[in-house]
């Protein structure tokens, strides 16, 4: 699976070993046990959650409050009657005249709804306007976020299956359906445009997303890759261990969702898992919170992307694609020492 | 600064005159060594009365090397060193005296005959304040974890510096960052002082003879650290027989070999130290620890010749390893190490005119790799010095010594090189198209210099005065690719300098000044201005310390980093010098002070100036230090009471913010008590506040999950951290008739297993919303047995 992932992210090799290290270390002479900890108290600070898509439907935004930190086995307080409004900009930030309300789920508490029949457009930003709050020092908030273009990124996606896979899935997207050797593997056949482009992956098996959160979202980025590896046909995205909760057989539809988000959310979404993770002691630098995309001082991110998807029927008799010029089946290779 | 130039071009004139009027002087000079094995003595004493009341006196230097010029006449001599026989010399100078003398150790310490009064004045009549020189003798007798004999540890517990997590290496001197520091061996700089992640020193004991460290007042011919140095020097060897020392201990063993090769002419050191802890683990029942490789070795070597009275020859060489990993399936390896090499070259000019010259090699680096299934991946990174320095000590007359001397070292980093490869593993790549990624971050250069020129000066048998100046350059030198940041540190421009071009410089100009008036004679009261410039720095977000280190220089991206130190001190003995202590206050004014901004990313990043973020800071304190240096119950109480802050806009909103050093209350108790020649017992117990630390406030829910939310950085503390050690000595019995002796000690590691947090993770509960803390602790009760020998 992640061969991508791993040359996107090479320094997640670095970190990752430096985690196992201090696992290794800590394994070796140290006892945790758990304590009683005075924290400060916070301040109250409104918490944004939500953005637009570009399939016409239901967008929502869910709006809530922080709490103490040994607070959260309590209700979660989201906040009501907020007045929530959507604009839309051009390229030129001039406003095109859309303007969506969103309206509270007289059933579901601080979730802001629009009209089901309203969509992004790419290359637009949009404006999320909250008002009538009273949460922390200001009663209006705004939030920006620029829509990226999709190209029709995914033509295909391919199912084949693997066996005997020696090294799998240490890093990321569907970590724990990594853990045998046996499974099936997706590949992508897309195209990455020019410029620096930031992804998300989502994984389906019959039409069920595996991965849709924020922690497990597969993030891809084509900056530090010299080659377009994301544009080479039928790199392997993902892989479904056959010994996993996620496994799949014979038949199953499975896919992927490509998501193009700016390179703020992206740059979000990674500080988020490094703050849910917690940090390691040794490596970790002063934690700090995630830095959103709301004004006055408000947690979270009001999020702007469109996504495109492909799915293909799981088949046993499917060779994997070979690509760059390699063969099937390979020839054993030697061990290959690096150079000190 | 123009004023303060002014003021040392005053002194300086001052001195000058001061001896164009002096009568006719002779020179007294010499080496002052022990008699047992031929050891020069560092800091042991000279005192010359003249018959009518006068005295005066000196020190020898680190070379054992002493002069003293005084006008003609009878002078009555005392020669002294702590655990030695004072000796008494009566001369008539006429003429030049070169008095080279050896003190015998005192056969027992028990006596408190041997503290004489003289020594114990020494520390308030001398013209220095904060620092503190240690010999190897105390350090031994200071409990350690697993019995390891550990010279950082025994400085951690002096006021002012304090280790700057659970165990570790790092320490942190006057508020200010591990980096701060500059550990010296035998002159060349040791970059990282740790093993095993920081809970070992790197200095073998039995090749230790002396520690100082000077924790402001900073002497000018030292620069290029912002808080500290910390000199050791190691043993010459045995110049009289050859002499084995050693200990078997449950971490580590270690054995010193020295003797003469030519009597008297030349000598030489080897000694070694490994420890055996990996030997263990293949009797693990847990197939991760048996798979695992940890283990560290220590060398030292030297070889001093003396062609001459006037003319001496040093080597040194140190090298250390640390080799951390494991065998499980995949395959991991983790090495790190230090190696410096010295030559030095002491020249007498004239009994007035001391000169050293150095040479210095230093190295730092690690390789980490790991192969799991067919990815395999090799990061190395590292850092080297080449150096050389001239320093020329003029004992001018008897008022006035004048130090001088220049350095240059040409630095070489390497931030780190990284080689990714994954090859056949998934069954369907052959090597042809393998995916192999070299990542690789170019070296830096850049060259060092400093000129200096200081005079320590008497004015009467008061009053004493200290200048001095330190000018210093820091060159980054091509082949280099630096990037340009806006101010919101965007990258605006990338420029390559080709190899050899000097592309950027920043200068530093460094007056220190010093003053010390003695009230009485067991009285004294000094004070201290003291500028240092620093212009390369750690790379490092985390205060646990890690062996990544990487250093990056100054450039045009990063200011040097600057402070100005204020010191006041007021020194008293009682009771004849047995107890001396000290009361000290400082004020440090740190500026473009360096710090990481939020979410900072530090590992192989290219870009990294473009995650630092510089301000100002701010240290200030107050050092109580209650010692009763000898004695059958001898040892020391030292508080520290500090704040540490940095203002730094670009972080925590711009507000100011505890530095991670910060620790209000710092306590060590250190006792030795000797109650009979064979058997002593040593405890120690540390208290201090716990580290300033950022933990969260709030929790967000987004996404699904809760998040936390911080305040303020560093707004919080860590548990206060208390620790008390104790060991029993057991030695041999005494016998004059026999070359060999012993001892036995046994000590106790955090002797009431207080379990002291290392790191406060915050966690949520499996299957709820329950967040808790969870600490991580490093030590229970830690026993230990050592056998030391000595033939």
């Amino acid at each position: 699976m992640m061969i991508k992932q791993i040359i996107g992210n090479r320094k997640q090799g670095i970190r990752f070993s430096i985690y196992l290290f201090t696992y290794l270390l800590i394994f070796l002479s140290s006892c945790t046990e758990e304590i009683d900890i005075r924290l400060k108290s916070s301040d109250k600070r409104l918490v944004v959650d939500g953005g637009i898509g570009m399939e016409p439907g239901v967008h929502t935004v869910i709006l809530s409050t922080t709490v103490d930190y040994f607070a959260t086995n309590a209700e979660i307080p989201y906040v009501s009657d907020a007045y929530v409004t959507i604009t839309e900009f051009n390229e030129a930030m001039q406003a095109t005249g859309r303007l969506f309300r969103l309206l509270e789920n007289p059933t579901k508490k601080g979730h802001y709804e629009t009209e089901p029949d309203v969509f992004g457009k790419q290359g637009h930003t949009y404006r999320l306007n909250i008002s009538n709050v009273n949460v922390g020092k200001e009663t209006h908030y705004t939030a920006d976020a620029f829509f990226p273009y999709i190209a029709e990124q995914i033509d295909s996606v391919r199912a084949v299956w693997w066996t005997n896979l020696l090294w799998a899935g240490i890093l990321g997207g569907l970590q724990d359906t990594a853990r045998g050797r046996n499974g099936w593997n997706i590949e992508l056949f897309a195209d990455d445009p020019e410029g620096e482009n930031y992804y998300i992956f989502i994984t389906y098996k019959n039409g069920i997303p595996l991965n849709d959160t924020l922690t497990r979202f597969l993030l891809l980025d084509n900056t530090l890759i010299d080659q377009n590896m994301i544009g080479l046909r039928g790199i392997p995205i993902e892989f479904i261990s056959d010994s996993s909760w996620a496994a799949a057989k014979e038949g199953d539809t499975l896919g992927l969702e490509i998501r193009a988000i700016s390179k703020d959310y992206y740059r979000y979404i990674n500080e988020f898992r490094t703050v849910y993770g917690g940090s390691n002691p040794m490596f970790g630098g002063a934690p700090a919170n995630v830095r959103g995309n709301v004004s006055g001082g408000a947690i979270g991110y009001f999020w702007a992307h469109g996504n495109r998807k492909a799915f293909d029927v799981a088949d046993r008799s499917k060779r994997p694609t070979v690509f760059g010029g390699g063969f099937w089946p390979p020839p054993n290779p030697p061990k290959q020492i690096i150079p000190r | 600064m123009i004023k303060r130039f002014f003021i040392f071009c005053f002194f300086a004139a001052t001195g000058l005159f001061s001896t164009v009027f002096a009568q006719r002087n002779f020179t007294l000079s010499g080496t002052i060594k022990d008699q047992s094995n031929g050891e020069i003595l560092i800091g042991a004493s000279v005192l010359v009365r003249d018959g009518k009341g006068g005295i005066t006196g000196t020190v020898t230097n680190v070379y054992g090397f002493y002069s003293i010029s005084l006008p003609s006449g009878n002078y009555s001599l005392t020669f002294s060193f702590i655990g030695y026989e004072s000796h008494e010399k009566t001369i008539s100078l006429t003429q030049n005296i070169t008095l080279s003398l050896e003190l015998t150790p005192a056969s027992t310490v028990l006596s408190e005959v041997v503290i004489t009064e003289e020594r114990g004045n020494q520390r308030i009549t001398r013209n220095e304040m904060s620092a503190v020189r240690m010999n190897i003798q105390t350090i031994r007798q200071i409990p350690t974890l697993m019995g390891e004999v550990d010279v950082i540890k025994a400085i951690q517990l002096l006021p002012g510096v304090m280790a700057t997590s659970e165990g570790g290496s790092g320490f942190s001197v006057r508020g200010g960052a591990p980096d701060q520091n500059l550990i010296l061996l035998d002159e060349a700089t040791v970059y990282n002082a740790a093993h095993a992640l920081g809970f070992f020193s790197v200095f073998n004991n039995d090749a230790i003879k002396d520690v100082t460290i000077y924790k402001g007042d900073i002497p000018v011919q030292f620069g290029g650290r912002l808080s500290s140095v910390l000199d050791v020097r190691m043993n010459d060897g045995n110049t009289k027989r050859l002499e084995a020392t050693g200990g078997i201990g449950i971490l580590s063993s270690r054995l010193t070999v020295e003797g003469p090769i030519f009597k008297d002419k030349t000598s030489f050191l080897v000694a070694g130290r490994r420890t055996y802890f990996d030997l263990f683990l293949p009797l693990s029942n847990n197939a991760m620890a048996r798979n695992v490789r940890l283990f560290f070795y220590d060398l030292n070597g030297k070889i001093v010749h003396r062609f001459s009275d006037k003319s001496r020859l040093y080597f040194s060489v140190y090298n250390g390893l640390d080799v951390f990993g494991t065998r499980l399936g995949e395959y991991m390896q983790f090495d790190y190490g230090n190696t410096t090499l010295t030559a030095r070259w002491n020249y007498l000019f004239s009994p007035k005119l001391f000169s050293n010259l150095t040479a210095v090699f230093s190295k730092y680096d690690y390789t980490m790799g790991a192969e799991i299934g067919n990815m395999r991946f090799k990061w190395l990174a590292g850092l080297s010095d080449y150096g050389g320095k001239m320093d020329f000590t003029y004992f001018l007359d008897p008022k006035n010594t004048v130090r001088f001397g220049a350095s240059s070292v040409y630095h070489v980093y390497r931030p780190g090189f990284s080689d990714f490869y994954i090859g056949g593993a998934t069954g369907w790549f052959s090597d042809s198209v393998s995916v192999g990624q070299r990542m690789e971050l170019p070296d830096n250069h850049a060259l060092e210099n400093a000129i200096y020129l200081g005079n320590d000066q008497t004015i009467d048998d008061r009053f004493s005065l200290k200048y001095g100046i330190r000018l210093s350059s820091f060159s980054n030198i091509g082949r280099d690719t630096v990037y340009y940041y806006d101010e919101d540190f965007n990258v605006i421009d990338i420029v390559g300098y080709p190899k050899g071009r000097f592309f950027h410089t920043h200068w530093g100009f460094e007056p220190r000044i010093g003053a010390t008036y003695v009230i009485n004679e067991a009285t004294s009261i000094k004070g201290n201005y003291s500028r240092t410039v620093q212009y390369v720095q750690l790379a490092q977000t985390s205060t646990g310390g890690n062996p990544l280190d990487m250093w990056f220089p100054a450039n045009p991206n990063i200011k040097p980093q600057k402070a100005d130190m204020y010191a006041l001190g007021l020194f008293r003995n009682f009771q004849d010098n047995k107890w001396e202590t000290s009361l000290e206050f400082y004020y440090k004014d740190i500026f473009n002070c360096i710090d990481f901004k939020d979410h900072s990313d530090v590992i192989m990043n290219r870009q990294l100036y473009g995650e630092i973020r510089q301000g100002r800071g701010k240290a200030y304190g107050m050092e109580v230090m209650i010692k009763r240096p000898s004695g059958t119950l001898n040892g020391w109480v030292s508080y520290t009471l500090s704040r540490s802050e940095r203002t730094i806009s670009a972080i925590n909103e711009g507000r100011t913010y505890l530095a991670p050093f910060d620790r209000t209350h710092n306590l060590s108790i250190v006792a030795n008590y000797q109650f009979s020649e064979r058997h002593s017992f040593s405890a120690n117990w540390v208290f201090y506040t716990g580290n300033a630390v950022t933990f969260p406030s709030g929790a967000a829910f987004l996404g699904g999950n809760w998040i936390p939310v911080y305040t303020y950085r560093n707004d919080s503390r860590m548990p206060n951290y208390h620790r008390l050690d104790v060991s029993y000595t057991l030695k041999s019995r005494p016998n004059p008739n026999r070359r060999w002796s012993y001892d036995w000690n046994f000590g106790l590691f955090n002797a009431y297993g207080r379990k002291n947090p290392w790191v406060i993770n915050f966690k949520q509960e499996r299957g709820t919303d329950r967040k808790f803390a969870e600490m991580t602790y490093l030590f229970g009760v830690i026993p230990s047995v050592t056998f030391n020998f000595k033939f």
